[in-house]
């Protein structure tokens, strides 16, 4: 770099500008914070110090240091025109210039520039505060400001839902909030109905499941309406539909009722109307911070073992009572049993408000879905609107982190495979922009968490044609395949039915790791499809892993907890009802062969007492699991009970222990076995054909 | 599935694991499997326990015996008599469960009878005379001292039990 001298005067020039610069910038920062009138003249004072600095460092020939002064201007053209807020963030970025501005006059005193990688960080910052700027995000949050909308309602709306909500409220509309039970048969028909009648003038902008409907059948939903209709006009399009009031959501008393954005802004900059301080928001919501407490999940664990063992001490109780009252003590044990009872409730409330703790929305996941969806679709060029569907369903933590990564696969490959481009879906007659939705429904002690596109669908042959291309599967199988079979193809390793890979799926490593994903969550994955209308895949989850529901089962002698979130149904065939292929049982189970494992052989148990095995029972029972898309009957010796278990891990020592998942104790410290039934569905179905073939 | 429904386990903590002993002597807890004498340095023990009910695990190898509750945590039981490659005849009631600490995970070893601790010097440790012949692998050193001859045994080795094959 070429460093002509710098003159002594000029120097000078330029450190009065900064230290005037600092004055003025301290007077803003003053008139922020006091909250009053701002005085416009005061960013006014900032410019024309920082456009003379531009003028003097062009002539001192330092090119960062000029390049910053420019920039900076920008920045403070944008302020004084009210073209920006000045705001929090806005502030701690002029006063990061300050800074930039002394070490810019120092190096010049050493004949030097400013280094570039100085100035990077925070060139980046102001192009953020511009670019937000453009993007009209920060006009935007004064639209929405002009209601009282309830901030939670707000923090959960998906990026399109903002984007609408802005639309609508730019256009004029107003916004209504209603809240009502929907009867879960039907809910889906009242929002399409609902939709349909407010339609005309407005539309809906969310709805919100707010889990807090008094009847079990029916789901409480939050329903944010923009429309252009007064409340009455609303209500009255919306009789007959909904039992609950229709409210008007109010406008903030502080912004002028219908106003314009531009006169808003043009307000801004000509009284300098104090906005500023309603930008000191987070310090509204220091309160809500302090009232979460993070915790390790791991001590959750230990308090869930020690309910676990509490409940252990509580059937200790149970049959002290038993013994009691056998023996004829019936006062004490009618007071012991009331007592026992009252522990057991006790019991129950603190084992929920654990499992309770642990939950956490699946938000935390959908939200991140957003902009990973923008990414794909900008890459594929494809047009895709998100929807997002009861982000307020909460899951397990642990099963909310690891549910983030299947998700995204399924979703790239709803991008990728299923929505067309923009060009076939016109010629298919759809709206050239593709619909995902993604959905998360609790039932009972399930989620359902889907991911439905309206694209080309799923061609089984074309599945098969893959499979077999691959050779991952048998001709003569194929043949016998049903559609759900081939569709489950899919999720057999090294399947892919694209020819070239790309980018963000296609590879061959998509839908079997999804699977293997799912899998370990104990969840199941359905495929439902239509050719030419979209795809549906459903992964199907227990609400949580730490406490679960098992049946106990014996098997030869021994005793074993099935989890219950992967047992489909029960039953008891007899020796008749059972057939063999290839020596493999099966059963006709609605229809479809159920393939059977009898326990006792998985395990390879040895009977416990001799001639046992010499009469073959009469029935058999067997319990459907499911796993993921396979389904297996395991043949047991007898149901034994249903109950509330803690899983314990077996530790380093054991982990290897094939088809067992760990251990629970059921009281006098005598482990039980949690059978695991991922593993040994995997086991039984390795030795499907299609597997076979897959691995000869 | 059930080997001796004694409830309580019981005592014997030795939390002297890290014991003061003098730079050239170490303590071992010595134990019968069979009549063969054996030893465990006393560093790896966390205490010694009853036998009580062992859940017998499917298709793991016949000296693994299972998964055992220590008032709540589960520990795999080795039965060291099958381990060593001893003739494994019935329990009796002075049988013990040495719960063993290696490397953070405690596993329980199954012997006929628990002998005492013994303090032993270096003058009475030998090296093993099956070392480098692949004959024994969890031999560690043979202890010659009180007119008693016993092997101090590899416990790390020992509780490293291979879980394919059977």
């Amino acid at each position: 770099m070429s460093t002509p001298k710098w003159s002594a005067e000029f120097l000078s020039e330029a450190q009065e500008l900064v230290d005037a610069y600092n004055a003025a910038l301290s007077a803003l920062d003053e008139g922020c914070k006091a909250g009053g009138d701002l005085d416009p003249e005061r960013i006014n004072e900032c410019f024309r110090i920082v456009h003379s600095l531009k003028g003097l460092t062009s002539l001192l020939g330092v090119p960062n240091f000029a390049d910053l002064s420019h920039r900076l201007e920008t920045l403070l053209d944008a302020l004084r025109l009210g073209k920006l807020r000045l705001h929090t963030r806005s502030l701690d970025t002029l006063f990061e210039s300050l800074e930039l501005f002394q070490r810019g006059v120092a190096a010049a005193a050493s004949e030097r520039d400013l280094d570039k990688t100085d100035t990077a960080g925070f060139f980046k910052r102001l192009d953020g505060l511009i670019r937000a700027d453009l993007e009209g995000e920060a006009n935007d949050k004064d639209d929405l400001e002009q209601f009282e909308l309830d901030p939670a309602m707000l923090s959960v709306l998906t990026e399109y839902e903002e984007h609408r909500l802005r639309e609508n409220v730019r256009r004029g509309s107003a916004l209504y909030r209603l809240h009502g039970d929907f009867s879960l048969a039907e809910i889906e028909q009242s929002i399409e109905e609902m939709k349909a009648r407010v339609k005309p003038a407005g539309e809906i902008v969310t709805y919100l499941p707010s889990g807090d409907a008094s009847d079990p059948e029916a789901l409480a939903l939050d329903i944010l309406i923009a429309s252009r209709w007064t409340l009455s006009e609303l209500t009255s399009a919306l009789s007959g539909l909904v039992q609950t009031e229709v409210h008007a959501i109010p406008r903030a008393v502080r912004a002028p009722k219908t106003a314009p954005v531009r006169t808003l802004h043009t307000q801004t900059e000509a009284t300098g109307e104090s906005r500023i301080g309603q930008d000191d928001e987070p310090l509204g919501s220091l309160r809500s911070v302090t009232q979460s407490v993070r915790v390790d999940i791991r001590k959750l664990d230990t308090l869930m073992n020690a309910v676990g063992e509490l409940g252990l001490v509580q059937g200790g109780l149970v049959g002290l009572l038993e013994r009691l009252s056998e023996a004829g003590h019936t006062d004490e044990s009618r007071v012991l049993r009331q007592q026992v009872r009252a522990l057991e409730r006790k019991l129950r409330e603190l084992q929920q408000g654990i499992l309770e703790v642990r939950m956490v929305p699946l938000r935390q996941i959908f939200d991140k879905l957003t902009r990973v969806v923008r990414k794909i679709s900008r890459k594929l060029e494809k047009q895709i609107r998100l929807e997002i569907l009861g982000g307020d369903t909460e899951l397990d933590k642990l099963i909310v982190e690891e549910l983030s990564d299947p998700l995204m696969h399924i979703i790239r490959n709803a991008i990728d495979h299923g929505i067309e481009s923009p060009a076939e879906r016109r010629a298919a007659g759809k709206p050239e922009v593709g619909t995902v939705t993604v959905q998360a429904i609790q039932q009972g002690n399930r989620v359902i968490v889907s991911v439905s596109d309206d694209g080309r669908g799923i061609d089984e042959t074309r599945v098969a044609a893959a499979a077999l291309k691959r050779g991952l599967v048998d001709a003569n199988i194929v043949r016998e395949l049903s559609r759900t079979e081939l569709f489950n193809l899919l999720f057999l390793p090294g399947m892919s039915t694209r020819e070239e890979a790309t980018e963000w799926s296609g590879r061959g490593v998509g839908l079997d790791v999804v699977k293997t994903n799912i899998s370990n969550l104990s969840g199941i994955i359905d495929i439902t499809s239509q050719l030419g209308v979209g795809t549906n895949m459903a992964i199907t989850l227990p609400v949580t892993l730490a406490m679960i529901q098992a049946i106990l089962v014996k098997v030869a002698g021994r005793t074993y907890a099935v989890p219950l979130n992967s047992v489909v149904e029960s039953l008891t065939v007899t020796p008749e009802e059972i057939h063999t292929i290839e020596g493999r049982e099966i059963i006709s189970l609605r229809r479809q062969s159920l393939r059977l494992a009898r326990m006792a052989e998985v395990f390879a148990l040895q009977p416990e007492t001799q001639g046992a095995n010499a009469l073959p029972p009469a029935q058999y029972y067997v319990i459907v699991v499911g796993i993921a898309q396979h389904r297996l009957g395991l043949v047991v010796d007898e149901f034994v009970t249903q109950q509330d278990i803690v899983i314990k891990s077996l530790g380093r020592t054991l982990a290897g222990v094939r088809g067992v998942a760990g251990a629970t104790e059921l009281g006098g410290q005598v482990p039980v076995l949690v059978l695991d039934i991922p593993a040994i569905v995997e086991d039984a179905v390795a030795r499907t054909p299609s597997r076979e073939v897959a691995r000869a | 599935m059930t080997r001796f429904a004694t409830d309580d386990s019981y005592l014997s903590s030795y939390t002297q694991r890290h014991a003061a002993h003098t730079a050239h002597a170490t303590e071992a807890l010595t134990f019968y499997l069979g009549d063969e004498l054996y030893g465990i340095e006393l560093s790896w023990m966390r205490e010694i326990a009853k036998l009580g009910h062992v859940t017998e695990l499917p298709r793991v190898p016949a000296c693994l015996l299972g998964v055992a509750s220590l008032r709540g945590l589960l520990l795999p039981v080795v039965d060291l008599r099958i381990r060593m490659n001893r003739p494994a005849t019935t329990l009796g009631s002075t049988a013990r469960l040495l719960v063993v600490d290696v490397a953070g995970e405690l596993v329980g070893f199954v012997v006929d009878r628990v002998l005492r601790v013994m303090r032993i010097e270096s003058k009475n440790v030998e090296h093993s005379p099956f070392a480098g012949s692949g004959e024994s692998d969890y031999v560690a050193s043979v202890v010659r001292m009180e007119g008693l001859l016993f092997a101090l045994l590899d416990v790390a080795g020992l509780a490293r039990v291979e879980l394919g094959g059977a």
